[in-house]
This record gives structure tokens, C-alpha cells and sequence, in this order.
């Protein structure tokens, strides 16, 4: 049938054209072409570990997963706070979803927002050849307006689990052509896969819209969102993660990340897998073992900033172990209707 | 009808069954919970589906202590005389409540004993084993009903745990026109704590459902005199006179491609096509036979008619005209030679000046009927619904050869059907749905076949192939379809509700581009039961194979049906589904039609609902066993939906006067 109508379309454009070419016998000159006017999409947010200093700012397209194509780059300020411009020179309005990803480099500097960086104390730069390599993203959705897309270490564990979800073979999850609404589902389902990995209800929160902060800037840390405060407190206990002989901040970092990501995609891909075995393992020690330490330090950072504001943090207890259990039933309900009957009338 | 769905007094059953071809339906504030009775909607509904046969059927929404909106239960009773007992002995049967379903709190089953007693005094004795936490049924039960008089019943009643004392109220039924009563139950007391407190009634409808009935058909010839009767005064007419006068006639009425000539000496050869008898092919056939016996009357002895749809033959109905009329005059037994087998059937030499009166080419048919999505019983509501108005265009071309189009108008919709909502999915939307070309063409032993090409459910492309074949009475009919489907769109993946999209088992299987839907079908009809049983096989629309078992019972144009549906999506769960549906006409006996178009309704609407069974729960799993049938089809276009054998029409003979005299 598609081949009829595609060969019945051809045919009267080729007579039409036919036609045309039979009635006139001069033919007029285009119009000068209208010059296309390059369209442009600002891209805009803070960098914030602690506060990134310097690094840079590279924005992918969202269906790249592998980051092969760079849009734009740019670097942030001395405040971590950045600006990106995407341009695309044929005027095509500027749409959907794309990865913001810093890197920490040569020059980056990063505000201590832990009790102790390893030897440096809270509120104080870290050096930089700690801090090299060190890589955080998010992923932000446009309708072609100019958008925000704060980078910590949340968004990041929450963009890897939205990547690592779209690269899974065959899968449904296109980031090329997702929806503003889907986009939305997808930040909200991976911000509760997240907080099943740290063990903070994030159910009914996005944390890509959640403003977290340098918590070393002690008068900005919330005091009276309980879920805000503690999910900034664990992005900044990460800077207090020991540092093994050989390895750096940012691999360290680096490789929490990785392995919550190694995670993901296993319960992903199996929501009732044993993650303590096989593959996985290695990755649920490291997480484990870093959960620990986070839910000590988060306690340490609040302290600290009592101390400094004399105003109580409202904080979470974070447990200190990564709940299988719990990860696995993120997924929900694979439900395909209510109880009850249907009908049907009218029909053949 | 009791409290409970079936027949009997308040809670229990008797051995009474509901009238065989009756409805009945009762809006009721008495419902059973698993903590007793309390005040609530309670819609019960049943038919008798023959003299020893009744199903019933009860949607009941438990309202919250609170007054908002509570559970809703369907579900279903049979109830199954004995038969072969003499009736001044006793009656007897047996029943059960609550049958299939996932969650059944008032499965129970009994049997139960009537006797009359003075005429007008009917006790009952019964035993029972029930789960209901009442004890209602487990055991022995009793009950003696009082009428006085034919509108007025006193009944007490002992259920096996309480005692009851009621009072049912009937309106005459000379009352209101076609037969429908109006009734009234009333519990008096009851013993039951729950059933002190409050007054519980019922208010209901009794129809029968075979609006034509033509039981009394023996009056039509004292009561119906009509000119046609009056035998004609001019003594020597010609047989082209006469022929001429029934052409003229039949033109007249409506029939349209009207050829009239003769067979051979004595018998006179009619071919038509009856478009304006729709709801029932046997109406055009009375019509048509009785003007052919009343004024053929003195050239010829015997008639050949031979009906048609799109100039395809479809019944060829011979006789002998003086005995037709001694069938429409005195009762004489119907003697008609009737065959399907059609093939080479028509005429191709029938005298010239008498052809093709009322032509049918391109003249389009328009058809409109009600399309209804709905929901039964759902933890939502008692009812939701997505309504439409479904408009289908058809227009014949050549022999056998016609276009269709079909339209829906999205018109209202319940409040979940709404975007958004939990139901919005399923809602019907506005657009063009379909559009086809169909060519069927006659082949030798009663085998007739449709090929069509064309667009189906708004983005597949399709072909498809149908070969039916009819036995030779018509009691026996096979139908092979074969369709191969292609989405021209490709569809957007879906996920579950309330799942997490990152994860993959949230997305449901992508739908496939192209379906290939193969479906074998027997059916088998019973004129004794007035009823067919019919058994497809094959491969739906959903991909999904197995087994569809449809009962169907026939009270005129309305249907009763009960359907089994037993299919299985390779790699998945098999779905097992147990459906009760009906089937009305939308349409009047006698369509409006005119030269240049036809409007008329469908003379086949069809509803029913369908439950999962055999499952912990009973989830809505729409789609399984779908034919993909369209409305234009062999057994609806060519076989007047499946009513057109000689076993059908020697079994609705009466109806053949009835339609002569009455539906004109």
C-alpha cells in the first residue's frame, strides 16, 4: 500500500512538474537566500564538589553517552558558577536533552567542604594535582529557553544511572528524542535510585532542581529541609574520603562514582540481582565501605557548621550499608491494570 | 428475583426459574459483605435462558463507613432445574452463587425443592453449602411464599442462619406496552441484627427480550386483513402483467436491483437485494415471498427467488405459491426448498423490460451505532465509560465489489477515561479508523469469499482473505480468515504505571510492526435451542493463540452470550476469560432509504464483559482473542449475521408472516 501511494505521489509531482515545464517557458531567478541567523542556548549553573574553581565545562548531546561530541566548552569562575553557549549555525532551534560534564584540570581548585581533605581543613583550597581527573556531570532538558543545570556529586551518580540505563542493549530509554515529561520521569526515577543507594528516601524529590551547596559556606547549608541539608552534607563528606598510597582525591572519588554506577546498571538490569557476588562485589565493597564513612562525616560536617552558625541542621541518619533490598524495589510496579472487568460494545 | 440475583424469595433461592426469554433487572440497597449485611448499591441482573436454564449476575458497591466510595464485586449465578419432574409433583434444582472469578467470599451451592399449594401458596425446601459468614445458605434452608393476587406476594423465609418476612409487588402486565413489568421487593424484618437497622428495598424491571415475539402468530390472519389479501378482480391478467404489478410493488417497498422473469413455464424467477430489512433478513424475505404468493396468482404455480447483497446471490428460496399462500392464510406447514448454495444461481436471461429496478451502484450506506469502552467494577467504580459515535460509510461499486470507511466521534467520557487518568489510554478518539475495498465472489458447495485491502485501527495497512462455507440447512458454517497487518507508524514504546522507566522491565514489549492474524472458526446452530455454539482458533491480534468458545442464544433480534477465552502470547502467562454479553438491534425493522442514499443503525450491537479467571487476581488484560472483524464481513454482509440457513428460517416461520403483515 505505501509503495501504491508513494508511486501514485511520485507520478502526479512528475506530471505536475511536467505540466509546469510545458506552460512556462522562462524560468525566474530564486530571491536573494535569506541569511540563516545561528541559534544559540546558554547553558548555566554552578560546579559545586566543594565550590570548582577553574575547571571545565564541556556539554554533550544527551543520546551521546559515550561523550564523543563536544557542543560547547567553556570553565567555571572562581565561585564554580559557569556559563556554556551551544550555537548551531543552520537555525535550527536548539532542543532536548543534553549532558553537562566539569572536569577538574590542570589549573582547578576546590574549596574543602569536609571536616578534612586529607590534610587540609574545612573551608580551605585543595590542592590542585589532587583534584585532577576528578569528574562530575548532570544531564538538563531544553525547549529551546536557556536552562540551569547545577553539577555535584549527586547529579552525577543520577546522570550515570540515566546514561547507563540508555546504553543498556535494546534499550526503550532514548534520550534523543525523549519528551520534556519523560525527561522529568527519568531525573525523578533516577534521583530514587540514587537515594536507595545512599539510604535517604528521595521518592518524592528531583535532585537535579535541588540547590545544593558548598556546605564549607556554612550560612547557605538548609535549616529546615531535612532532605536538602542531608543530601548536602553527603556531597561534601565525599571530600573527606581517604586517600589510599598512589591514588589522589579525584580517584578516589572517581572510583565511589564508578562503582555506584557498576551498580546500577547490574540492579538495572536485574532488579533482583546479588550484587554481593560476581561482578558486582568489588563495587558493593567500595560503596559500602564509603557509605561509612559518609554517614560519619555528614554528623562531623553538621557539627562543624553548628558550631560556626549556632543554628541546627536539620540531618537524615544515613546508613551504613548499601540495602539490596530496597535498591531492587525501585523498580516498582510492573502492573498492567486494576482489578475489575472491562467491556466492550459496539465493536464488528 | 431475590436480594441475592437469583430467583427466590428475600436471600434464598426456590425451584422456580426466571421465564425462559425474560430480563431481569433489580437496583437493590441490600449487599452481603464478608462482615455482614449492610446498606449499598447492589445492581442484580438475570435472564431465563431456557425453561430450565437462568443466569444472573450482581455488581454490588460496598459505600465506606464513611459514605465515599467503596469495593465493588461482579459476580455470577447459575441456577439449573431438573427436568422431566411432573409439575403437580414438585419442582426441583440446583444452583451456585458466586461462580469463577479470583475473589470469590459467596461461593455457594445449593439445591432446592417447590411445591404449589392451593394454588396461590408455593413453599420451598432447600440445602446448601455456602461460604458466606452469615451462614446464609450453609445448611438447611425454607421459605412459603402467599399471592393473592397476580400483582401482590407475601414471603417468609428461614435462610439457614435468619429468618426474613418480605412483601414483592408487581405491576399487571397489561400495564405497560411489549410485556415490561415494573416490581417492588420490600424486607419486612429479619431476625438478622444488620437487617433490623435499616430498610432495605429493591426496585426493579422485568422485559422480555424478544420484541417481535411471534407466538401469537396464529392471530395475524384474523386481526391483519390488508389489501394484498383481497384477491386480485381482473380474471385474465398476463404473467407480464402480473410479474410487472410485483415489480412494482417490491420497488415500491423498498427491495432495490429488482429482476423478475420467468424459470420456465410455470415458475416465475424473482432476484433482489432487501436493503431495507436490515435488522433481520427474514423480515425482507416474509415481505417479498408474501407479495410474490399474493399476486402471482394465475400464470404461475411455483416461484424461484434468489436474494442478493452486491449483486453476489446469497439464498435461493423455492416453492410452490398456492401452498406459501395456504402457509400465510390457514396455517398450513411452511414448504419451502431454501439453499445458500448460490453458486450459478441467478438468471442471466430473465425478460428484459423487468430488470434492474432500483439500482444499488454507488449509492452509499451510511451506518451509525454507539461505541462503548467501559470498565465493570473496578476498584474505581461501579462503571466507567468511553463513549463514541461510530459512523461507517459504504458504497457498492460492482458485483461483489464495495469501498467502507469507518469513523469515530469521540462524544464523553467518565471521569477516569479522562487524559491523565488511570483509563485514558483506552479512550476512544476521533478520526478515521478505517477504510477498505472489499470484492467477495460465490463459489460452488456453499463456500463464499471476501479478499480486502485497506487501512484498519488508523495507521495498519492490511490484506486479508475470508473463506465461509455453509452447510447445506445451515446448521453447520466454517469461516478461515487470514490477515497480515503493518503499522505504517512506528509506535511509541509504553512503560508501566507507577514503575521505574530507568529500569527496562518497566517498558512493555515493543508492539510489533506487522501481525499476522489467522483465525479458523466452526459454528455449529441448534434451531430446537434457537441457540449456536461456536469455536475459533488461531492466532489474534495480539499475537496471542489459542482457543475463543461463544455460546450464543437467540430471543428474536436480541442474543445472550457466553464467552471462554483461553490464549497465550508465546513466552507469556496463558489468559483465560469468561464473558457475558448481548447483542440488540439499533436499527428499525424497515431502515429509512431513498434513491440516492441509505441511513440506518446496526442490526447488531454488540456488549459484553469479560472477567480473568483462574488467576490470584483479576487485572484488567484487554486485547486477548480479537478477531480484528470488521463490520463489514461475510457473516454480517452476506449471511445476515449468521441467521441466514433454512434451519434458521424454518424455525422463525412464524416470523416470515409476522414481518408481511406487521413490519411493512
Amino acid at each position: 500500500m505505501k509503495t501504491i501511494v508513494r508511486t501514485a505521489l511520485a507520478a502526479s509531482i512528475a506530471l505536475a512538474l511536467t505540466a509546469c515545464h510545458n506552460d512556462s517557458k522562462t524560468t525566474t531567478p530564486d530571491p536573494d537566500p535569506i541569511p540563516v541567523v545561528p541559534t544559540e542556548l546558554d547553558i548555566s549553573g554552578g560546579a559545586v564538589k566543594g565550590v570548582l574553581a577553574l575547571a571545565t565545562v564541556n556539554v554533550y548531546a544527551a543520546s551521546d553517552t559515550e561523550k564523543t561530541t563536544v557542543l560547547a566548552t567553556a570553565q567555571t569562575d572562581a565561585s564554580g558558577d559557569y556559563t556554556v553557549k551551544v550555537v548551531d549555525d543552520t537555525g535550527a532551534a536548539i532542543t532536548g536533552a543534553f549532558i553537562v560534564e566539569v572536569v577538574a584540570d590542570t589549573d582547578t581548585t576546590m574549596i574543602c567542604d569536609a571536616t578534612l581533605c586529607g590534610e587540609i581543613t574545612f573551608g580551605n583550597p585543595i590542592a590542585t594535582d589532587t583534584l585532577l581527573g576528578l569528574t562530575l556531570s548532570t544531564v538538563a532538558y531544553s525547549d529551546g529557553s536557556a536552562i540551569d543545570a547545577d553539577v555535584n556529586s549527586l547529579t552525577t551518580m543520577a546522570t550515570d544511572s540515566i546514561l547507563a540505563s540508555a546504553s543498556i542493549a535494546g534499550s526503550p530509554l532514548d534520550l534523543a528524542t525523549i519528551t520534556a515529561e519523560d525527561f522529568l520521569a527519568i531525573q525523578e526515577d533516577a534521583s530514587e535510585i540514587v537515594g536507595a543507594v545512599l539510604g535517604v528516601d528521595l521518592s518524592e524529590t528531583n535532585l537535579f532542581s535541588l540547590n545544593i551547596v558548598d556546605a564549607s559556606n556554612t550560612s547557605e547549608v538548609s535549616t529546615e529541609d531535612e532532605t536538602l541539608a542531608t543530601l548536602t552534607l553527603i556531597n561534601a563528606s565525599l571530600s573527606s574520603l581517604e586517600v589510599a598510597d598512589g591514588s589522589s582525591l579525584a580517584d578516589e572519588i572517581n572510583e565511589y562514582l564508578a562503582a555506584v554506577e557498576e551498580v546500577t546498571v547490574a540492579i538495572l538490569a536485574d532488579p533482583e540481582a546479588d550484587l554481593g557476588s560476581g561482578d558486582t562485589a568489588a563495587a558493593l565493597a567500595t560503596i559500602n565501605e564509603t557509605q561509612a564513612q559518609i554517614a560519619d562525616e555528614i554528623d562531623a560536617i553538621a557539627a562543624e557548621i553548628v558550631a560556626d552558625t549556632g543554628i541546627a541542621i536539620p540531618v537524615a541518619e544515613v546508613p551504613t550499608e548499601l540495602d539490596e533490598d530496597a535498591l531492587g524495589d525501585i523498580v516498582g510496579d510492573i502492573i498492567d491494570g486494576t482489578g475489575g472487568t472491562g467491556g466492550t460494545g459496539g465493536e464488528g | 428475583m431475590s436480594f441475592q440475583g437469583y430467583s427466590g424469595l428475600i436471600n434464598t433461592p426456590t425451584a422456580t426459574l426466571f421465564d425462559e426469554g425474560k430480563f431481569y433487572f433489580q437496583y437493590g440497597n441490600q449487599v452481603e459483605t464478608r462482615d455482614g449485611y449492610r446498606n449499598g448499591d447492589n445492581y442484580n441482573f438475570g435472564v431465563g435462558l431456557w425453561e430450565y436454564v437462568e443466569v444472573s449476575g450482581r455488581l454490588a458497591e460496598y459505600q465506606d463507613t464513611d459514605g465515599g466510595n467503596g469495593l465493588t464485586d461482579l459476580s455470577a449465578n447459575i441456577k439449573i432445574g431438573i427436568p422431566f419432574i411432573p409439575k403437580d409433583w414438585f419442582s426441583l434444582a440446583v444452583g451456585m452463587q458466586d461462580v469463577g472469578g479470583a475473589a470469590n467470599f459467596f461461593d455457594a451451592k445449593y439445591a432446592v425443592a417447590s411445591k404449589n399449594l392451593f394454588e396461590d401458596i408455593n413453599i420451598s425446601l432447600g440445602m446448601g453449602q455456602s461460604d458466606s459468614n452469615q451462614g446464609r445458605l450453609d445448611g438447611v434452608f425454607a421459605g412459603i411464599a402467599w399471592q393473592p393476587y397476580q400483582w401482590v406476594k407475601l414471603s417468609a423465609e428461614y435462610d439457614a442462619a435468619d429468618t426474613q418476612l418480605g412483601l414483592h409487588l408487581s405491576s399487571p402486565k397489561s400495564w405497560l406496552s411489549s410485556g415490561i413489568q415494573l416490581t417492588t421487593d420490600i424486607l419486612i424484618s429479619s431476625t438478622n441484627e444488620e437487617l433490623k437497622d435499616d430498610f432495605y428495598y429493591g426496585l426493579g424491571l422485568t422485559i422480555p427480550l424478544d420484541v417481535n415475539d411471534t407466538n401469537n402468530s396464529s392471530l395475524y390472519r384474523e386481526n391483519n386483513i390488508s389489501m394484498d389479501d383481497i384477491k386480485p378482480t381482473d380474471a385474465n391478467r398476463s404473467g407480464v402483467v402480473e410479474r410487472l404489478q410485483v415489480q412494482e410493488l417490491l420497488a415500491k417497498e423498498g427491495f432495490e436491483s429488482i429482476k423478475i422473469g420467468e424459470a420456465d413455464q410455470n415458475t416465475v424467477y424473482l432476484e433482489l437485494e432487501n436493503h431495507v430489512y436490515n435488522r433481520n433478513q427474514i423480515d425482507g424475505l416474509g415481505v417479498v415471498l408474501g407479495i410474490l404468493s399474493k399476486h402471482i396468482q394465475q400464470n404461475y404455480s411455483h416461484f424461484k427467488l434468489v436474494l442478493k447483497e452486491r449483486e453476489v446471490p446469497i439464498l435461493v428460496v423455492k416453492g410452490n405459491l398456492a401452498e406459501y399462500d395456504g402457509f400465510l392464510r390457514d396455517n398450513q406447514p411452511l414448504k419451502l426448498d431454501i439453499s445458500t448454495d448460490t453458486f450459478a444461481s441467478q438468471r442471466r436471461d430473465t425478460t428484459a423490460d423487468l430488470q434492474d429496478s432500483n439500482s444499488i451502484w454507488f449509492k452509499p450506506r451510511l451506518t451509525f451505532w454507539p461505541g462503548l469502552v467501559t470498565r465493570v467494577g473496578t476498584e474505581f467504580g461501579v462503571f466507567d465509560a468511553s463513549v463514541a459515535l461510530i459512523s461507517h460509510l459504504e458504497v457498492p461499486l460492482w458485483p461483489g465489489a464495495a469501498v467502507t470507511a469507518q469513523h469515530t466521534k469521540q462524544i464523553a467520557e467518565t471521569k477516569d477515561f479522562e487524559d491523565g487518568e488511570y483509563f485514558a489510554d483506552d479512550k476512544q478518539t476521533t478520526g478515521l479508523k478505517e477504510y477498505s475495498f472489499h470484492q467477495t465472489f460465490s463459489l460452488p458447495y456453499s463456500v463464499k469469499n471476501m479478499s480486502s485491502v485497506g487501512r484498519y485501527r488508523e495507521t495498519w495497512d492490511y490484506y486479508s482473505n475470508e473463506v465461509r462455507w455453509q452447510s447445506y440447512g445451515g446448521s453447520h458454517k466454517v469461516n478461515l480468515f487470514a490477515a497480515r497487518y503493518e503499522n505504517q507508524e512506528t509506535p511509541e514504546r509504553e512503560y508501566y504505571d507507577g514503575c521505574n522507566i530507568l529500569f527496562p522491565a518497566c517498558w512493555k514489549e515493543p508492539e510489533a510492526t506487522e501481525r499476522d492474524v489467522v483465525i479458523a472458526k466452526y459454528l455449529y446452530y441448534n434451531a430446537h435451542f434457537d441457540a449456536s455454539a461456536e469455536v475459533q482458533v488461531g492466532q489474534y491480534w495480539q499475537q496471542d493463540k489459542g482457543v475463543v468458545v461463544k455460546l450464543e442464544r437467540m430471543f428474536g433480534d436480541v442474543t445472550l452470550n457466553l464467552t471462554y477465552k483461553d490464549t497465550k502470547v508465546d513466552n507469556e502467562e496463558a489468559n483465560q476469560f469468561v464473558g457475558l454479553g448481548f447483542s440488540i438491534p439499533l436499527t428499525p425493522r424497515k431502515d429509512y432509504n431513498n434513491k440516492y442514499f441509505q441511513v440506518r443503525g446496526k442490526p447488531k450491537w454488540r456488549y459484553s464483559v469479560n472477567t480473568l479467571v483462574g488467576k490470584d487476581h483479576n487485572r484488567l488484560t484487554p486485547g486477548s482473542g480479537d478477531t480484528t472483524q470488521r463490520f463489514y464481513n461475510l457473516d454480517s454482509a452476506f449471511y445476515n449475521n449468521n441467521r441466514l440457513s433454512s434451519a434458521y428460517i424454518y424455525d422463525n416461520a412464524d416470523r416470515l408472516k409476522e414481518a408481511y403483515y406487521h413490519a411493512r
